[in-house]
């Protein structure tokens, strides 16, 4: 998993409950990496899965809220840092439509080691959109958090119907209807 | 405290992630550099790639112009509508004008006008057939004014279904269309002079041998005129002398035409058996002073026509026979035929000459046939070129035959050659050599005319004719002759090929085509041409015979002999000579008919022709004539018109012909033509008809020769 999903987990911990709270998070656990994270970096799943557990424990909050404010947080670190893939797209489906065949293939480019999860897009009327999600990651919740975030950017109203196609959440249906 | 370490382990953490992300960048920073150089090096790599290909692509943009441009042919391509559309430069060297001046405009501008419209049809129809390539020359009209001539090769270019523009590649063959003309012109010459050498051989052939033909003939006549011994004896060498010369120029004349390999054969139908009596009754007479006998033993199965070259067998035999003669103190020469393989109508046939001569060595026998070459045991006893038996030999082998020879010294040589003649078919064949009249001792010739324009040669042949008494005309060229032959009936004609006014073929061919009293009197031709050629021509403009000048007194009296008709012209007495039909107990009866051809005589209705005509052969004749001439023709129509919608057409033909028919004795097709009238009234559609008329022109066919023999037996007075 790369580095900077770490990094920013940590980035909103800190702003949100302090340092104190990250410094437990990379103490208390024994991590492969010795808790020394670089956004550049590449680092184990099960790390992520260690951290998001004691984080759910520590602030009594669930591993899919966590995600899906982490998603929200995560998608305004993207707008400061990889503004020019965001800014190619005047709307958030446009974006979300974009994300399989020009956002992802960019990433590889930049970071062939990535590991992506595979994302399908059709758009039933003009302001549905159903995305499919598809990952062993079984990280759909940050995906949501992600899309909310983009809605947000680009300033749109939307209601999102999440559907487990399997059961395991390794497939996710998210129907995105424009108000 | 706890807030120091927390920081001290912040610090820690964030120097070891600074630390790893800088070596993670290093890292990074390295394959960055590396790649950078790759590329720099790819680009290179192309950019140098990049350079060959367009230094490549110029070094055969110029090989290619410089091949167009020193190809010595022209390259260009026209569309479809006529005008050019590239030129190569070359053309500027060949015809003087530009590239540019070709450029869109027209390509019948440029060619000689007479071509332009075969040209523009040329390409027409390459254009609409498609057609992949084809060749053609035309001449071009060069800046300077100078005609050239072209030849091409054009291919078509054919672009979705259509041809687009024509491509072709051409060249100035100027130089070969003149040397085609040099060479036509050269063969022109040739040809020329070839005619001119021929003609140069007919002329000296007749300049030296019209002289010498007086001087032998003179010889002769000197004998008649009660000579002293000694003057006899002069005579005598005079005679030989003559005669010498006589056979030299002619075997000279004879192998130059041979080497010159202008000795062609002329095959026709001719008497085999009559060929040999008539040579054996020449030499007979000859010998008739000397102890020599000549004998001829014929294989029977010799009887009927063959074909060949009967002019050249006769050479060959007179050689051969002159040979032993002249080798023969005393003795017999013996003459034999006989077929030796027959196939098909194809025989193989065997000639023997054999004398009891001096004979050859062994040694000597196979030089006998090379030229110029003499074996003379007795020195210069027998004179002669040398040539006799290489001329036999050349004409032997000319025919496709083979020649030897046995020989024992003192004891006499055989000579041996075979030919292949092919049998003639007995119904067609012409009445080239007639049997003979035998011997009785006296001619029965009436009249004869002699068409001569040589005042020696009048007074020779006059003279022999006055010794036998037969009476002649004289008539000095082709013209006298004609008159002559349309006032009165001659028994034979002699006549002179070269003559002033009007020459002999011409006359011939004068009297033979018109009506007049000896259409049909055989012609006998004086030449004192050697050519075979002329001899032939001869025949073909209806001459039955030739002797050819000099000649001695028997040979003309073999000829007369051969074609003296058995009652005179002059002494026709009716009642008695010019009978219709031959009479059973005639002292000279004609060849012994075959069955076939009795049948086909009875066919002819002798009773009806005596009660039409009586003993007016000259009548018969006439309508015989007449019927051969006019209404056979008519006759053989009547399958056409039978085939025409409108039957009362060939009831008219019918009715009109039928009488014709009995007019000369077809008395049997008359009645069939009766028949077919009779059906014709009952039933105009009846089927049987259309076979009926087959029929009858199948018959009349058939019959024709018989009737043309009937013909010229009238006219001629000659039973056939």
């Amino acid at each position: 998993m790369k580095g900077i999903v770490f990094t920013e987990l940590l980035e909103m911990v800190e702003e949100k409950y302090g340092y104190g709270l990250v410094d437990q998070l990379l103490t208390e656990n024994d991590l492969p990496s010795g808790g020394i994270y670089t956004s550049i970096g590449t680092y184990g799943h099960a790390e992520m899965i260690t951290l998001l557990q004691h984080l759910s424990r520590s602030t009594n909050t669930p591993v899919p809220d966590l995600l899906r404010t982490y998603g929200r947080y995560m998608f305004k670190t993207f707008t400061r840092s990889y503004y020019p893939f965001i800014e190619r797209a005047p709307n958030a489906f446009s974006l979300f439509k974009s994300i399989h065949h020009y956002i992802h293939v960019e990433v590889r480019k930049l970071y062939p080691d990535a590991e992506l999860p595979h994302f399908s897009v059709e758009q039933p009327t003009e302001n549905h959109l159903r995305m499919r999600y598809e990952s062993e990651r079984k990280m759909a919740d940050f995906a949501h958090g992600l899309i909310e975030g983009c809605l947000t950017h680009y300033n749109e109203t939307a209601t999102i119907q999440k559907t487990n196609v399997a059961e395991d959440g390794t497939i996710v249906l998210f129907d995105i209807v424009k108000q | 405290m706890e807030s120091i370490d927390l920081f001290k382990r912040r610090f820690t953490r964030e120097k070891a992630a600074r630390i790893q992300a800088e070596a993670i960048l290093e890292e990074k920073a390295l394959a960055l550099y590396n790649a950078n150089n790759q590329l720099l090096h790819l680009n290179e790599h192309l950019e140098e790639q990049i350079k060959d290909k367009l230094a490549e692509l110029a070094q055969s943009e110029q090989r290619y112009r410089q091949l167009i441009e020193s190809i010595q042919d022209i390259i260009y391509k026209i569309s479809p509508d006529g005008c050019f559309t590239f030129v190569s430069p070359v053309v500027e060297r060949l015809l003087g004008y530009t590239e540019n001046e070709f450029i869109g405009n027209h390509f019948t501008q440029f060619v000689v006008e007479s071509y332009r419209q075969p040209l523009a049809e040329f390409y027409l129809n390459m254009i609409q057939n498609q057609q992949d390539s084809t060749y053609n020359e035309f001449p071009v009209t060069a800046k300077t004014g100078q005609m050239v001539w072209i030849g091409q090769t054009v291919r078509t270019i054919v672009a979705q279904g259509r041809v687009v523009e024509l491509v072709a590649v051409a060249r100035d063959v100027s130089d070969r269309k003149e040397a085609e003309h040099e060479l036509a012109k050269a063969r022109q010459v040739a040809e020329e002079a070839q005619q001119a050498e021929k003609q140069f051989l007919t002329n000296m052939s007749h300049e030296i041998r019209t002289p010498l033909n007086a001087i032998i003939g003179m010889s002769h006549l000197l004998f008649d005129t009660q000579p002293t011994r000694q003057q006899r004896e002069y005579i005598d060498i005079l005679k030989t002398s003559a005669d010498f010369l006589h056979s030299l120029i002619s075997d000279l004349l004879d192998m130059t035409k041979i080497e010159a390999g202008r000795v062609e054969i002329h095959p026709r139908p001719f008497d085999l058996t009559g060929l040999l009596r008539a040579i054996q009754k020449v030499f007979a007479l000859k010998l008739s002073e000397r102890p020599v006998t000549i004998d001829v033993m014929l294989d029977a199965r010799l009887s009927g026509d063959f074909v060949g070259d009967d002019v050249m067998l006769n050479q060959i035999l007179m050689n051969l026979i002159g040979n032993a003669d002249k080798f023969t103190e005393a003795g017999s020469i013996d003459i034999s035929a006989r077929i030796v393989e027959e196939d098909n109508c194809q025989c193989l046939i065997e000639f023997r000459v054999s004398d009891t001569g001096v004979g050859i060595d062994e040694d000597k026998r196979e030089l006998v046939f090379k030229k110029f070459r003499q074996i003379n045991p007795q020195g210069h006893k027998y004179k002669g070129t040398g040539l006799g038996l290489a001329i036999t030999k050349e004409l032997i082998e000319l025919q496709a035959g083979s020649i030897r020879v046995q020989s024992r010294v003192g004891q006499g040589s055989t000579f041996i050659f075979r030919i292949p003649y092919a049998r003639a078919p007995a119904a067609n064949a012409p009445d080239t050599y007639r049997q003979p009249q035998p011997a009785t001792g006296k001619l029965a010739i009436g009249h004869l005319l002699v068409v001569e324009d040589n005042l020696m040669n009048q007074t020779y042949i006059g003279s022999l004719l006055t010794k036998w008494k037969i009476p002649f005309t004289l008539a000095s060229n082709g013209k006298q002759a004609v008159e002559a032959a349309k006032k009165q009936r001659f028994d034979i004609i002699l006549m002179d090929i070269q003559m002033p006014i009007m020459d002999g073929y011409e006359a011939t061919v004068a009297i033979r085509s018109a009506h007049n009293p000896n259409q049909h009197t055989p012609i006998i031709a004086l030449t004192a041409s050697a050519m075979l050629s002329n001899k032939n021509v001869a025949i073909e403009v209806g001459m039955n015979d030739f002797l050819t000048k000099p000649f001695e007194p028997t040979q003309l009296m073999s000829m007369l002999e051969r074609y003296a008709p058995a009652q005179p012209a002059d002494q026709t007495t009716p009642g008695t000579a010019m009978t219709i039909t031959p009479d059973p107990t005639d002292d000279c009866p004609p060849t012994v008919p075959t069955p076939n051809q009795l049948h086909r005589t009875d066919l002819l209705d002798r009773k009806r022709l005596r009660d039409l005509y009586g003993t007016d052969a000259a009548y018969a004749a006439d309508m015989f004539s007449t019927f051969l001439n006019d209404i056979v023709p008519e006759l053989l129509q009547l399958p056409t018109v039978c085939h025409s919608p409108d039957r009362s057409q060939l009831t008219a033909l019918a009715h009109k012909l039928r009488p014709t028919l009995g007019m000369v004795g077809l008395t049997q097709l008359e009645t069939q033509l009766h028949t077919l009238e009779k059906d014709l009234l009952t039933d105009v559609h009846d089927p049987t008809v259309t076979q009926r008329c087959q029929t009858i022109t199948d018959q009349l066919t058939a019959l024709l020769p018989d009737l043309q023999t009937e013909l010229q037996s009238l006219t001629t007075g000659q039973p056939v």
